[in-house]
């Protein structure tokens, strides 16, 4: 069957044996997109992050029948050159250790400064809590979420 | 001129042509030999060449795990070589152990153990200095200058009295390069180090948050199959029967293999989702579990340390005559697994003629793939071509990296290149586990509160002694590093007995972050904290008096001063160490049973990338964390206790203390591993902190009354 999906502003027909397979496939095997990376499968780490209109949601939990007609955004549209403040707050903070955590952390903070540009330490605590690294660069996430808030109002003036 | 570097390969070569086997295949992938390092340049040596365009090409003998350690050995090359950093590239080494193995780990290819940056250290030093050496004694040659007048710097070399300067594109378009060599004489002084102790952008910064950065898992040629393995849930789990027609209809599943030890039953699509879908549509019955449980481990290891099941290996012997003794403390350790970020993965594709075969996986070792490639596949080791992709993640598991036997056997079954993907579950459940430990110290003070006594005996089962015997150390050849490290304590005392005890566990062992090192290092800094605080001395008083190291003095002088150690009305805990070549001083704030600070002092020798150290030491300190309050792998009815993620305790991002890193650092220092190093500290201050703010005392991990 074949389902319409519109990912990063661009429209694909995507031919699947199977409506249900969980998006994050697609994406990876289907669309090239492998950005998105996942590591449970169960909706419990984060590693698959993607926003589905405007929201962070898990894209290992959501079939791709059920993504039709939304729009998603992946990391690779996030900006195209790495430009987004949350990209740059990343890079500025140097946080990423072996990576394959990040673009889910940052899909995740990017979902959250949207709809809370001026977090609190707890709110960023909060709204970071569900995504895993194991690499152990916490710290690093929580700080580069507090400067991306800011490069966001600069950027916003 | 392209210049290939073949210097295996061409024994690889003369091997084969005695039987006349050499083929390149059409339409088939062209059969390689091994060892073709990939310099485009001059060769100025083993690490390092030098293109036209002035372009220094080195060949990096470390693998991508995240930790940074190719673009620290990359600085290292640079600040000796006078080159600037933006103007290295850095090339994955071949799988060519005598050139490119690491010294401090017998000389093979692996990458952990915190020995990257130690091993290489020298290495890389003097490969910089001939480089630095050869750029000067060409611009010398074409220029008439004096070699004594020049130097280099920022990828120039400079000639003093005419301020004139010639770049390193000049000089390697200008003709052949003098190769003059270099010695120790020729290094740098370290104090006129200036790439080293900073913080450059990773080369790969960009790619990490654009999702660009392309990991083994991202990576299926087309036409490769992919793999999902069904194993039972219980331990030591073989196949008795199998139906596999629901598995067989999924759209996309082509072969069914079962392994040839029956573990495991490979489902092999066109695609993961049919793939793994297809591994949970098999119907499997399975031989019984055993009864197998955390508590029978535990009480086993316990039982160990009174009757040793196998000869004790002692570490430390200079008890001379029995003590009054006091009683024992005991210190149990669970299991505990990786939850590895990317899915352990490895591709194997039989070359032309099913000579050898091409493995590319997200590995540690290079040398360890090839081994289990090659019993595998049942060829010998120099037909086997390896390559290593970027890791999302190892911490030690990837170094006995069984995907790429399991992708072996399959490619081999089915005649075709196929990936194998092991979901995170199914590694949680049935893959490698830090082994668990009990111990047992027994520890006394003289009537001056000095140590005059202690007997520390451990008993766990060994990474190393399971997988790798050939390795094991010591005198006899028996001690598992990697179940005694951290044992050897810094404090002074003239009767000591330490010793390992090996006792096999059900579950596979494996390395991770800081293997024993987290948990002896816990039992002995909790014992001495308690030894001083009963006898009403200050801990790190009575620490700064039994050791004779200054630098470990230093540090703990340094977290004491952060901290403000003594002010009264404070649980704090302090921990100290030293692990590969770092010392490192901790103290934990604990505030109604929650660890809300840690002060980490840290003298790592020379610092070479500043924030990638910082957050190796933090990352650590995060894993310590973990360790210390929530993890451990437990084990019922034959089977570990998880059926998902959430059936593991980790610490989370929004549970994070604030923790503050200082480092000490002096000069003429060689650097310190530093992967692992922010572990053991952080669990033993944590346990400390926790003893002063309840009055309990706690013998297992994570922290329980
Ligand atoms: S892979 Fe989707 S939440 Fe873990
Ligand atoms: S950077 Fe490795 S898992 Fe987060």
């Amino acid at each position: 069957m074949t389902l319409s999906l519109k990912i990063n502003g661009v429209t694909h027909q995507v031919a699947l044996e199977d409506p249900d397979t969980p998006l994050v496939f697609v994406l990876r095997e289907k669309l090239g997109l492998s950005g998105t990376k996942y590591s449970c499968l169960q909706g419990l780490c984060g590693a698959c992050t993607i926003h589905l209109n405007g929201e962070a949601v898990r894209a290992c939990q959501i079939s791709a029948r059920e993504a039709e007609g939304a729009d998603l955004t992946t990391i690779e549209g996030l900006s195209e050159d790495g430009t987004h403040p949350v990209q740059q707050a990343w890079m500025e903070e140097q946080v990423a250790q072996c990576g394959w955590c990040q673009p889910g952390q940052i899909m995740q903070a990017a979902a959250f400064l949207s709809d809370a540009p001026n977090p609190s330490a707890q709110d960023i605590r909060d709204a970071m809590d569900g995504n895993i690294c194991r690499c152990g660069t916490g710290p690093r996430i929580l700080k580069a979420v507090a400067r991306a808030s800011r490069l966001q109002k600069e950027t916003c003036q | 001129m392209t210049h290939i570097r073949k210097r295996l390969s061409r024994r690889s070569f003369l091997a084969l042509t005695g039987t006349a086997t050499i083929a390149v295949g059409v339409g088939a992938t062209v059969y390689s030999l091994q060892a073709e390092t990939p310099v485009t340049g001059a060769e100025i040596n083993a690490f390092v060449a030098i293109t036209p365009d002035g372009e220094i090409e080195f060949v990096c003998p470390a693998l991508d795990l995240g930790q940074g350690a190719p673009v620290a050995l990359a600085m290292i090359l640079a600040e000796e070589g006078g080159a600037s950093l933006s103007q290295v590239r850095i090339l994955p080494a071949p799988r060519d152990a005598a050139r490119y193995g690491n010294p401090d780990f017998g000389g093979r290819m692996v990458t952990a153990d915190s020995k990257t940056t130690l091993g290489y250290w020298s290495i890389l030093r003097h490969a910089g200095a001939e480089v630095r050496l050869a750029l000067i004694a060409t611009a010398a040659r074409q220029n008439n200058w004096r070699i004594d007048d020049c130097h280099a710097q920022d990828h120039q070399v400079y000639h003093g009295p005419s301020g004139k300067s010639v770049s390193f594109k000049d000089v390697a378009s200008g003709g052949r390069l003098r190769l003059p060599g270099a010695d120790g004489a020729d290094l740098k002084a370290t104090k006129d180090f200036s790439l080293l102790g900073t913080s450059p952008e990773s080369p790969d910064a960009v790619a990490i948050v654009t999702g660009r950065k392309k990991f083994g898992a991202d990576m299926r040629a087309e036409g490769t199959h992919v793999a999902v393995l069904r194993r039972s849930t219980h331990l030591g789990g073989t196949v008795t029967s199998v139906n596999d027609s629901r598995a067989k209809e999924i759209a996309g599943v082509t072969h069914i293999h079962q392994l040839e030890d029956a573990s495991a039953i490979a489902v092999v699509a066109t695609d993961s989702w049919a793939a793994i879908k297809g591994a949970k549509a098999l119907e499997v019955t399975w031989n019984s579990p055993t009864e197998y449980s955390s508590k029978i481990e535990r009480t086993a290891l316990e039982s160990a340390l009174v009757t040793p099941p196998t000869d004790p290996v002692i570490l430390r012997a200079s008890v001379v005559a029995d003590q009054p003794i006091a009683p024992a403390s005991t210190f149990y350790a669970p299991s505990l697994t990786h939850v590895l970020p990317e899915p352990l993965n490895a591709t194997v594709e039989g070359n032309s003629l099913g000579l050898g075969a091409t493995v590319t996986s997200a590995t540690q070792s290079l040398d360890l793939d090839m081994r289990y490639t090659a019993q595998t596949w049942k060829t010998a080791p120099f037909m086997i071509n390896n390559k290593a992709t970027p890791v999302g993640g190892a911490y030690g598991r990837r170094v006995f990296n069984d995907t790429v036997r399991e992708a072996a056997e399959i490619a081999k079954a089915i005649g075709q290149p196929v990936q194998v993907i092991r979901p995170q579950l199914d590694e949680m459940q049935r893959g490698q586990v830090r082994p668990a430990a009990a111990q047992r110290i027994v520890a006394e003070l003289d009537d001056s509160g000095n140590l005059a006594y202690w007997r520390h005996e451990i008993a766990s089962d060994g990474t190393l002694a399971t997988h790798l015997p050939s390795s094991l150390k010591g005198e006899q050849g028996t001690e598992d590093n990697t179940a005694t490290d951290g044992a050897y304590h810094p404090y002074r005392c003239s009767q000591q007995d330490v010793r390992w005890i090996r006792d096999r566990a059900l579950p596979l062992p494996g390395f991770l972050r800081g293997v024993s090192v987290g948990y002896t290092v816990w039992a002995i800094e909790t014992t001495i904290e308690r030894l001083a605080r009963k006898s009403s001395q200050c801990p790190l008083e009575w620490r700064l008096r039994h050791i004779d190291d200054p630098r470990l003095a230093t540090v703990l002088h340094q977290v004491a001063n952060m901290v403000r150690w003594g002010e009264p009305g404070r649980n704090l805990g302090l921990a100290t160490m030293e692990f590969r070549g770092a010392r490192v001083a901790t103290v934990a704030e604990v505030i109604d049973r929650n660890v809300t600070a840690l002060w980490i002092a840290v003298d790592a020798g020379q610092v070479i990338h500043r924030k990638q150290l910082l957050g190796q030491i933090e990352g650590g300190a995060v894993w310590g964390l973990s360790m210390a309050l929530h993890e451990g792998l437990r084990f019922r009815n034959g089977a570990a206790d998880i059926t998902s993620l959430a059936d593991y305790p980790m610490i989370s991002n929004g549970q994070l203390p604030e923790i503050k890193i200082e480092l000490v650092e002096e000069p003429n220092r060689s650097p310190a591993g530093a992967g692992e190093i922010g572990i053991p500290a952080t669990i033993a201050a944590i346990c400390n902190a926790m003893e002063v703010a309840t009055g309990d005392t706690y013998d297992a991990l994570p922290l329980e009354a």
